[in-house]
């Protein structure tokens, strides 16, 4: 089932096309990875499905509804925090979430789910401190707490722009662990937007790709393993050796950063080592690697 | 929208700035009560007298209009400004809500925190009329209901000038910026308009003498000060001065259903209700297409 499909998105800011007719589809259970550099369009994109933003042309299906009323409805099942989270700063965290279960209308204790939500985004300590204000909170707390507004509606769809951003990595992690759990257990489907790629890589299950408001392409984590360049590494005991006699056996493709040479495809290795030995340069150790999402997204945008 | 509702109100008892200017209101409704004890009456010719009446009461009311209406704008431009500027709007668009929605709300609880204002401000000097004066009597040829009716007329011109701002609050990237435009709109607008009129009446009646010709001077500066009626910020300052437009000696002066005032009455509603149906319709479309923060 597709949650969010876009057909030929654009947003043209003045004389800047922020999203050039982007097509992007997000299926139930995804958690889609989404990346580009700084102004690709990734918060562009976001804020057009939030309603924060008007589409310049194009349109999108948002659970299944695409006319403006439906999606407007659909939205009840969703949840996101754009860019920095959105908090009342001279309210406290309680009186936040209350806020924001009044606007939700929900019917249960208030009490009760703005407990289980804290205890879920490991902010519990701020049931103690009930009086703090969400303005002297620390970057990190913010956005733990712009998640924990997010979830408190059980979304079956969460959006999340730059998650990480102020989060320590004891913080990370814990966001990584509980946004695995809430897919896993709960099927919730999400679209997550960072810059912090290997991060990324540990969560999602597909990928798009952006690039000067141009999705360059969608692929699945699966996928993304099978086309990765595998390589061979070797770690070598010192960076003085002369690379022109391997070059001469034939070696092509690598790259060398001190005393590690990555040699891409498939290729004998046997020859150069021996040259290596020739030049009394001993291997410490040889493993295999394939292509990061770093290297796989660098190679998809040209290395600029 | 009673979800909207709700969420508006918890904010507005939770905004400290709205109590405090909220307070600040009610003591200026008191003060009121001061300045109508010490009114200077001409009982005789060259002979005054100081004393209290209900009329007295309201009527210093107005002295203060303009400073409460300020604040009024003030608490309405803060209150919508932060919503904007804290992106917190941004959670009620997530949250399944229609732009256009949300802008009716807002234009709807900036009226409702008007109305909280003016209770707030006539609340002092209405009780002591009661209390001290009861029952509240309209003396020396008035009736209370042309009273009653010249004040909701200038209540309709205040609600105006808040949705006016209300509008501009949303539309400002501060919330500096959405006070200034409610000092624009309150403080400003008024007195430029104001001058706009004098340099309009003083260009036109220079080439009238007074002295020779009054009729025709006279017809000339009716004609400048009519084409103004309709114009709101005039009305705004006029509002400020109700009271002494309140002549109960003159009962026709009051009495917005006579002939002479006819035009007076069509003009500020059609005015006010115009731009007020403008605000509503045309400014919530414009908000629903525009991109927020």
């Amino acid at each position: 089932m597709e949650i969010l499909k876009t057909i030929d998105l654009s947003k043209i800011y003045q004389k800047t096309k922020a999203l050039d007719g982007v097509n992007l589809t997000i299926q139930k259970g995804d958690i889609y990875g989404f990346i580009g550099k700084n102004g690709a369009g990734k918060t562009t994109l976001i804020r057009v499905i939030a309603g924060i933003a008007e589409p310049t042309k194009g349109s999108f299906v948002l659970f299944g509804e695409s006319n403006p009323m439906g999606i407007v409805r659909a939205r009840k099942k969703m949840a996101a925090v754009v860019e920095s989270p959105a908090l009342h700063l001279n309210l406290s965290a309680y009186e936040n979430l209350k806020l924001q279960c009044i606007l939700l209308g929900i019917k249960e204790n208030h009490n009760l789910v703005i407990q289980n939500v804290l205890k879920k985004v490991d902010l519990e300590k701020l049931l103690i401190e009930k009086k703090k204000k969400a303005k002297n909170f620390s970057l990190g707390m913010r956005q733990r707490l712009g998640i924990a507004m997010a979830l408190i509606s059980n979304p079956s769809f969460l959006i999340l722009d730059e998650p990480n951003n102020g989060l320590d990595p004891e913080g990370i992690r814990d966001l990584r662990n509980l946004l695995l759990k809430l897919n896993q257990e709960e099927g919730l489907t999400m679209l997550i937007s960072s810059h912090m790629l290997t991060e990324l890589s540990k969560l999602a299950t597909r990928y798009g790709f952006i690039d000067h408001g141009k999705l360059l392409r969608e692929i699945t984590a699966d996928q993304l393993q099978k086309e990765s360049r595998q390589a061979t590494v070797l770690s070598l005991a010192n960076s003085s050796f002369n690379l022109e006699p391997l070059i001469k056996q034939g070696l092509k493709d690598f790259e060398l950063r001190g005393a590690q040479l990555k040699i891409y495809g498939q290729q004998p290795i046997q020859p150069y080592l021996n040259e290596l030995l020739k030049q009394n340069i001993e291997l410490i150790q040889m493993n295999k690697e394939s292509d990061d999402l770093e290297a796989f997204f660098m190679k998809m945008i040209g290395g600029k | 929208m009673k979800q909207l509702f709700a969420i508006e109100f918890a904010r507005l008892r939770r905004q400290t700035s709205a109590i405090v200017i909220a307070f600040i209101i009610f003591l200026l409704g008191g003060l009121n009560v001061l300045v109508a004890w010490i009114t200077k009456v001409e009982i005789n010719p060259g002979e005054f007298n100081f004393f209290l009446t209900s009329r007295t009461i309201l009527e210093s009311s107005f002295q203060l209009g303009q400073i409460q209406i300020l604040l009024i704008g003030v608490v309405t431009s803060l209150f919508i400004a932060t919503d904007i500027t804290q992106g917190t709007i941004r959670n009620k668009i997530i949250a399944g809500y229609s732009k256009f929605e949300i802008y009716l709300v807002q234009m709807m609880m900036s009226v409702i925190i008007t109305f909280i204002g003016l209770i707030l401000f006539h609340a002092l000097p209405s009780a002591f009329s009661w209390l001290i004066l009861f029952p509240i009597t309209v003396d020396d040829g008035g009736t209370f209901a042309n009273f009653m009716i010249h004040m909701s007329f200038g209540y309709l011109l205040i609600i105006t000038g808040v949705l006016l701002t209300t509008w501009l609050a949303l539309k400002s990237k501060t919330t500096a910026a959405a006070i200034i435009f409610t000092l624009l709109i309150f403080v400003l607008g008024p007195t430029l308009t104001t001058i706009i009129k004098t340099i309009i009446e003083a260009t036109v009646l220079l080439d009238f003498d007074q002295f020779t010709d009054l009729a025709a001077f006279e017809k000339a500066q009716g004609n400048i000060n009519a084409a103004f009626e309709w114009v709101y910020f005039y009305q705004l300052q006029r509002l400020a001065n109700i009271g002494s437009l309140f002549n109960f000696f003159i009962p026709t002066r009051i009495n917005f259903f006579s002939e002479g005032t006819q035009s007076y009455i069509w003009k500020t509603l059609g005015s006010n209700l115009a731009l007020i149906g403008l605000l509503l319709y045309a400014g919530g479309r414009n908000f629903a297409k525009s991109d927020l923060r």
